[in-house]
């Protein structure tokens, strides 16, 4: 420890042999002369200005970015309603193909459920409809079945038309 | 006058944007600036080049300079941006002249300043500026500290670290 200290000393005594001399004062002319010359321009920027011009800039930046998002979503809208049939495949349209395998799933289940296949119902319709002008036509004790056998109708009962 | 008084002073030429201001902070820091890029930079040369651009900052940013808390502090760290700003764009295209003077004239002193301007340069950065506002500026480690942004104990740890540093580099020298 003395040792150290002894030799700290040793060191600091050798570099205390020289030092860093002053400025001269050719320097402290030639750097006040520029110092003096810049501040008798007029400052670039005012202070108050700048916090407007950066609130302007973030003003404007939001306004492009919620009117290119309510075009975007505009244009979106009107080809989805010029093309109502033409649904790519529910795999295409997957958000992410890293989705574990129950949310995929789950986001396949939600997008069959809101999907309506027009064609089916309309048929489905024309049908109960055909059936209900038959028996309507007939009275109730033809009833019309199927061929599947699979009627669409409830059972009817035997005396249906004196229950009535 | 004392150290808060001429402090007062450039803060009041500041207010009154008086560019007397640049005189009275010349008048009190440009040593200790000089000292500090002299040691970072590694070249009196290019310590007085940068002044200069630090000084000409000053003026630019004296509205800021007028709200500082702690002069001494806001200037030296504005001298360390300075000379980062410097090193990165530096070419060395000139004879970098000795920043370090001998006490006394002869040969032999010359050739003493220059290898302790080489040994100083092996040192971090860090370790040299404290070495050399310890020594040749006569800075306590209160004051390192605060200019340097530390604490005293990293002031003090970091100065050790470079003796010993100093101590395997220049352990032929007789003292």
């Amino acid at each position: 420890m003395n040792e150290n200290h002894d030799e700290n000393e040793r060191i600091e005594r050798i570099l205390s042999q020289v030092h860093l001399p002053a400025p001269p004062d050719e320097l402290k002319n030639r750097v006040i002369g520029a110092a003096r010359k810049v501040w008798e321009r007029p400052p670039a920027n005012i202070p108050w200005q700048v916090p407007i011009r950066r609130l302007a800039l973030s003003a404007a930046a939001a306004i492009l970015i919620v009117s290119l998002a309510n075009h975007l979503s505009q244009f979106g809208g009107n080809e989805n309603r010029e093309r109502p049939q033409a649904m790519a495949p529910t795999e295409d349209l997957m958000p992410d193909a890293s989705l574990s395998p129950l949310m995929k799933r789950q986001w396949q289940t939600g997008r069959r459920s809101s999907r309506i296949h027009a064609p089916g119902v309309h048929r489905y319709m024309e049908n109960i409809r055909m059936i209900l002008q038959e028996v309507q036509d007939s009275g109730t004790d033809n009833v019309p079945v199927p061929k599947g056998g699979d009627s669409h109708l409830p059972p009817s009962h035997p005396n249906f038309a004196t229950c009535v | 006058m004392d150290e808060h008084s001429a402090d007062e002073s450039i803060y009041a030429a500041l207010n009154r944007d008086d560019p007397i201001a640049v005189e009275l902070i010349w008048d009190r820091y440009a040593h200790d600036l000089l000292a500090m890029l002299s040691a970072l930079l590694g070249s009196r040369q290019e310590a007085e080049d940068v002044l200069q651009m630090l000084f000409v900052n000053i003026v630019r940013r004296r509205r800021a300079l007028a709200g500082a808390r702690r002069l001494d502090a806001y200037l030296f760290r504005m001298a360390r941006n300075e000379a980062a700003t410097y090193l990165r764009s530096r070419i060395r295209n000139r004879a970098a002249r000795p920043w370090l003077a001998p006490n006394e004239a002869g040969q032999e002193q010359f050739d003493l300043a220059e290898h302790l301007q080489v040994a100083l340069g092996q040192l971090p950065q860090s370790q040299r500026e404290v070495v050399v506002l310890k020594i040749y500026q006569g800075k306590t480690f209160q004051e390192i500290g605060r200019l340097l942004g530390v604490s005293i104990n990293t002031a003090a740890s970091r100065y050790r670290y470079a003796l010993e540093r100093l101590r395997s580099l220049l352990k032929d020298m007789k003292s």
